[in-house]
């Protein structure tokens, strides 16, 4: 069942309809402040989704709100208009009557040939008609019931005064209603709220709704609780905390982003994420490394690992000493010793889609999967994760996270790690202890000793398999000059593989369009071809790669990891200049897309876009296709472009080269012919 | 001393057995032969017989079967339905309007570009994805596109594991994006049988087992009120589509491309007959437990009564939520009040508006670059600036000026001419004209797109500004959505259960505050319980601070009235 557990982190729907993070912590309090407060305990174990109202006074806690009381609330409502007068109640039942009737029972079918599909089909025309024509009717009757209605009470606001005289009701008696506590005292001010208004029965149905609707927020304490997941979460951000820090992503921008990054369960993908975790949480949850029982068992496994460490206080704990000495002999740089690892990473290997687990006793496994996995990209030591937290994983935290399906699908590295990994600091082993001395040491001080090897090995492995590139799909969503990004993570992908940027603004995204266009790429390729011929500038024009620089190595790093760093892949690298930031050839088709979700108030008679809605960012995502370009020969497509021009402008040319070819000599004359007017101009 | 991973140990050994990383119970998993989906199979080429998709230009996408040789086609399974409006594809080779492209050249890695057989066109072969296939795929009904459908899996959770009823399946494009999204590695084969081949599938056979053990490894014996197949943690779409040619061919779509066994694809009409499912297609049962619906129907008021916990097409344990997908404002509004009176909560009326943009460079000269110019007035040459206007209109000027001087100069000479009565008046006078024409039109014109400039080379692909805007043809408007959730049945029976399991603590005191009378319990406001009656550290200083500035004021009106009193 899915049901509010404890410790859970949840969104609280309030009255003011803001929303608030709350953990629910067994056996508290939780204050909403003018809201009231109500214990903990009588959310645990209770479904989401629900609407409570808070009680005070003697039976202090929640209650739960029918939910056919809610939404009769809400048809009353639609029924307002209607109530007092006759039409209104044949109006009801015809619309009950028709939604169940002609297209429903006799030929459903029917419905749903013609609407949202458009097509009409021949045989059942008729019948088409038939129900066209009761819609019809349904119309005309309809209109007709409100025209009465407007005519019989043409009600407005002509006679209403704007003045405090209409409540009759004191605040000293709202109040004293407040203090007698219970159920219905909510109700009851709402209702003698009613009753003492002046100008109750000159209100148009309309603003009587909209009145019951603005007291009953403020005297019935309604909330409503729902999970912290990431459409939730994002909305809640967006619309109460600083939504400048997570770049303004909006739901739609997201989905988007997810989709057109293909991202899946099984894949492997990069990530660039500036928005402290949301985008690597909205992937997780594609991946199936959120949600689930899996995400919340850590509180309980970590008292479990506390007492087996406690244990191992005494006499060591069996499965941690082997798996210790196997790091120690590794880091002592034994020959035969690296063996061990390598079966390990060999049976991995072997079944690629199984997830080696080992016996979770240290700090982190050293192994990691090779697929489902996101790798994140930081640009500092440690990456900036700290959203990451209501969905149960804190990376300040890791020890009590180890169950966490991220714990070991997640992986991170610097760009240090990823482009120099000779220079960096955390690859360096703490120093070999031997097996002996490490016996005498205190657990602290040997657990501790084994946690850096491992985490020496961990990371020895995220930059190995990162750097052998292969991934799926990259998502970045920084604020970040995007050429070095895209010439760092561009050559990891894997052909076809897509590539996924998220910007606040447009600028950013449409330069990089702009880096790809087709006259920067033509003239890219002529370049290459040219420098190709000729023999000399040969040199130069070899694919850059990023090599391990001698004179800046960390001399610290024991021999053994820099002949691993020596044998990994070499990365290429595009060396950037002003005219071809980025590589053009590398990336099909950029494309940027922007979407906007509009809201709208759903009432009968009264729906419309909601008045007003968060500005802000539009929010906009760029994507490309990673392509390997054809390097020999002449690459230029020549389509049929001769029908083409006579048939007419109306197609759209993409890639025709040769369509292209012609266009940039046309505008190339025209540009010419200005820069020689220019001239003459100087000269005059 | 880390081992070293080949990169080719990904594409070795299929159908390994694994365990899922999402699930703490270890299943037997089988991967999936498809292209849409990572697996042994999603190698990084082109496999014979997969769906490819060739990309001609941003636009214009084909899909494609790879048949790996010529001759071979005819072992495919045949087109269910071949009378569709849809054209048969040439068997032997991909014919696009850039060149024609034998099938063996496009078993390629993913992602090359490959070239014609002429050798003169060429394309970029891609990697089937669920938006490429959106793009690609042949029209059966009005499709369900990638802004729409992304942000309905996103807002429906729809995530791997998880189940989702799909009524109006159309031409496909729904069930794709979400077969993808609810894929998560497990999957019993299920016995399908392919309607128009009456194939059943092979796999079925073998994999029996790994059901067994799947449903086995959870215990559900005794448990009668959760059904055993709740068990099954296979993410699954179950489609339902009521035109039968177009649920045999998207049947036999799903086969291509390796998704049968996620989704099933059910020829019903929903509306009248409801969720539930044919028994011997699927071995979940008849009951499809969906925690996400998402109906592209005309009338979806008319299915979504059928959608009960009750009658086991939605989820026991989980909250479930729809999406209604409808073009008109008043089918979403029927849509909303059904769903009110069936109980669903949190609905919600929304639109997305999605558009594309197009980025092009704009010249110096006050043109787009590389744009076609679409105006007749092609030959004006558009000024860049206010400097340049009045630079070019001076030099108008004194080329006109010094046309005039020429012309005067040649009419002196010719009058001159004429009083000494020669007879070459006419050949100068041309010679005028070309003159003429040479100082204003005639410019040097240079061939290639950049152009020596003294301090490098100036390229047209830099130069002015870049320039967005709005694609120009632009969807407006695609469908109203419509999103609802129903939470999970809450009786008093469970609240009392629910009560007794998490017994509330005794109510605190409450901690009222002297002065003020508020009472602070509940909020984080509260002061420090005062231990006995007096005033925590930060109040004292408060009304330390409060007195002396009190103090002061009265001491400052004090010296004020005795500096007045001295003036007066």
């Amino acid at each position: 069942m899915e049901l509010i557990q404890p410790n859970d982190e949840v969104l609280i729907q309030l009255p003011s309809e803001t929303t608030k993070l709350v953990k629910i912590v067994p056996d508290s309090i939780i204050g909403l402040g003018k809201f009231g407060s109500f214990p903990a305990n009588s959310l645990l174990g209770r479904p989401y989704y629900l609407t409570w109202s808070i009680l005070d006074g003697e039976n202090f806690g929640l209650e739960p709100v029918p939910i056919s009381e809610l939404n009769s609330e809400k048809l009353a409502t639609h029924t307002i208009p209607t109530t007092s007068s006759d039409p209104s109640k044949g109006s009801k039942k015809s619309k009950n009557t028709d939604s169940s009737t002609p297209s429903g029972v006799d030929s459903p079918g029917l419905a749903l040939e013609d609407t949202a599909i458009g097509v009409q089909v021949g045989d059942d025309g008729e019948e088409d008609d038939e129900d066209v024509a009761l819609d019809a009717g349904m119309l005309e009757q309809e209109l007709e019931r409100e025209q009465k209605l407007w005519e019989a009470e043409m009600k407005n606001n002509r006679d209403i005064r704007d003045d405090q005289t209409a409540q009759s009701m004191t605040w000293q008696e709202i109040e004293k209603l407040k203090k007698s506590g219970g159920t219905g005292s909510g109700k009851e001010i709402i209702a003698r709220l009613l009753e003492s208004h002046a100008y109750i029965d000159k209100k148009t149905a309309f603003s009587l709704a909209k009145y019951t609707k603005r007291k009953t927020n403020k005297y019935l304490k309604r909330i409503r609780v729902i999970p912290a997941d990431v459409p939730n979460f994002t909305h809640y951000l967006i619309t109460q905390k600083e939504p400048l820090k997570m770049l303004e992503i909006r739901d739609e921008a997201m989905g988007l982003m997810m989709s057109w990054a293909d991202v899946k369960w099984g894949g492997r993908y990069l990530v660039i994420d500036d928005t402290g975790g949301l985008v690597v949480a909205a992937m997780a949850e594609r991946m199936g490394l959120l949600a689930g029982e899996d995400a919340r068992a850590p509180k309980k496994v970590s008292s479990a690992r506390k007492r087996k460490r406690d244990e191992a206080d005494d006499g060591k704990d069996a499965k941690e000493e082997e798996e210790g000495s196997v790091s120690q002999a590794g880091s002592s740089g034994a020959p035969e010793a690296p063996e061990v690892p390598e079966v390990a990473q060999k049976e991995a290997n072997d079944h690629p889609y199984n997830t080696p687990i080992k016996p979770k006793t240290g700090y982190e496994q050293t192994t990691i999967p090779n697929s489902n996995t996101i790798t994140v990209l930081h640009t500092q030591d440690q990456p900036n994760l700290s959203l990451l937290r209501p969905f149960n994983f804190d990376t300040a935290n890791l020890i009590n996270t180890t169950t966490h399906p991220l714990s070991t699908h997640l992986l991170s590295l610097s760009y240090l790690q990823l482009l120099s990994p000779e220079s960096d600091v955390t690859l360096e082993r703490p120093p070999a202890i031997p097996e002996p001395v490490l016996r005498t040491l205190k657990s602290v001080k040997r657990s501790n000793y084994h946690r850096k090897c491992r985490r020496q090995e961990r990371l020895l492995n995220i930059v190995a398999s990162t750097r052998r590139g292969g991934f799926d799909g990259a998502i970045i969503a920084t604020g970040m000059e995007l050429s070095g990004v895209i010439n760092t993570v561009t050559p990891l992908l894997k052909g076809s593989g897509q590539i996924v940027i998220y910007s606040p603004s447009v600028e950013p995204l449409s330069e990089v369009v702009d880096w790809c266009s087709t006259l920067r790429r033509t003239e890219f390729m002529r370049i290459k071809k040219e420098s190709e011929t000729s023999t000399a500038a040969s040199a130069s024009t070899q694919p850059q790669l990023h090599t391990l620089d001698p004179d800046n190595t960390n001399p610290d790093i024991d021999p053994a990891t820099l002949e691993t760093l020596k044998s990994l892949p070499k990365l290429p690298a595009h060396t950037s200049d002003e005219y071809f930031p980025i590589d053009p050839t590398n990336l099909l088709a950029p494309t940027i897309h922007t979407s906007r979700v509009r809201t709208f108030q759903a009432l009968p008679g009264r729906t419309h876009p909601l008045m007003t809605s968060r500005g802000g960012s539009e929010g906009y995502v760029l994507h490309a296709t990673k392509v390997f370009p054809i390097l020999e020969g002449k690459v230029e497509a020549r389509g049929k472009f001769g029908s083409r021009k006579k048939g007419g402008s109306g197609e759209k040319s993409g890639g025709g080269g040769g369509g292209k070819k012609e266009k940039e000599r046309v505008s190339t004359k025209l540009n010419g012919k200005k820069e020689d007017v220019m001239e003459v101009d100087n000269i005059d | 001393m880390a081992a070293v991973v080949p990169q080719t140990a990904s594409q070795s050994v299929p159908s390994a057995p694994a365990s899922s990383p999402s699930t703490t119970t270890p299943k037997t998993v089988t991967f999936a032969d498809s292209s849409f989906l990572p697996g042994p199979n999603s190698s990084t080429t082109i496999l014979p017989n997969s769906r490819a998709i060739a990309h001609l230009t941003r636009d214009v996408l084909q899909s494609v079967l790879v048949q790996p040789t010529p001759s071979s086609s005819s072992t495919s399974t045949p087109e269910p339905v071949a009378n569709l409006k849809r054209k048969q594809p040439s068997s032997s080779s991909l014919n696009t309007r850039f060149g024609s492209f034998p099938h063996p050249s496009l078993l390629v890695p993913a992602g090359s570009q490959v070239r014609s057989a002429s050798g003169t066109g060429f394309i970029h072969i891609l990697r089937p994805t669920p938006e490429l296939w959106t793009l690609s795929l042949p029209h059966r009904t009005q499709v369900v596109y990638t802004p729409d459908s992304s942000y309905i899996l996103h807002r429906l959770r729809v995530r791997p594991g998880s189940r989702i009823i799909e009524a109006g399946a159309g031409s496909g494009s729904f069930t794709h994006a979400s077969a993808r999204a609810v894929y998560n590695g497990v999957h019993e084969n299920v016995v399908t049988k392919n309607a128009a081949t009456g194939q059943i599938d092979e796999d079925s056979k073998g994999s029996e087992e790994g059901t067994k053990n799947a449903s086995d490894s959870v215990p559900t014996g005794g448990d009668a009120q959760i059904p055993a197949v709740l068990a099954d943690s296979q993410g699954r779409v179950l489609s339902f589509e009521f035109h039968a040619d177009r649920a045999s061919i998207l049947r036999h779509e799903l086969r291509q491309h390796g998704l049968h066994q996620i989704v099933t694809v059910t020829n019903r009409d929903v509306c009248a007959s409801g969720f539930s499912l044919p028994d011997p297609e699927l071995d979940i049962g008849g009951n499809t437990y969906a925690t996400a619906v998402f109906l592209d129907l005309p009338a979806p008021w008319l299915a979504i009564p059928h959608l009960t916990r009750e009658n086991g097409s939605l989820s026991q344990t989980k909250a479930v939520r729809i999406c209604c997908f409808s073009p008109c404002l008043e089918q979403a509004l029927r849509t909303i009040a059904v769903l009110r009176e069936q109980g669903w909560v949190e609905e919600d009326l929304v639109e997305v508006a999605h558009k594309r943009l197009e980025v092009r460079r704009m010249g110096p000269n006050g043109r787009e670059i590389g744009a076609k110019s679409r105006s007749q007035g092609d030959d004006e040459v558009k000024v860049a600036s206010v400097e340049d206007s009045v630079s070019k209109l001076k030099k108008q000027l004194w080329h006109r000026k010094a046309k005039q001087a020429r012309q005067r100069e040649k009419l002196a000479k010719k009058r001159k001419l004429d009083e000494d009565g020669n007879e070459e008046i006419q050949d100068d006078d041309s010679d005028v004209d070309m003159d003429a024409n040479d100082d204003e039109e005639v410019e040097e014109v240079p061939e290639t797109a950049e152009e020596e400039n003294g301090n490098g080379r100036l390229h047209l692909f830099n130069q002015g500004r870049v320039l967005v805007r709005t694609e120009p043809e632009l969807k407006t408007h695609t469908s109203y959505l419509v999103f609802a959730v129903l939470p999970l049945p809450w009786t008093e029976e469970d609240e009392i259960a629910a009560k007794a399991k998490y017994t509330l603590p005794p109510r605190p005191a409450p901690q009222v505050n002297p002065k003020t009378g508020k009472d602070y319990t509940s909020g984080s406001k509260a002061p420090k319980p005062s231990t006995d009656g007096k005033l925590s550290k930060s109040q004292e200083k408060k009304l330390r601070k409060a007195q002396e500035k009190a103090a002061k004021l009265a001491s400052e009106a004090d010296q004020a009235s005795k500096t007045e009193g001295a003036d007066v």
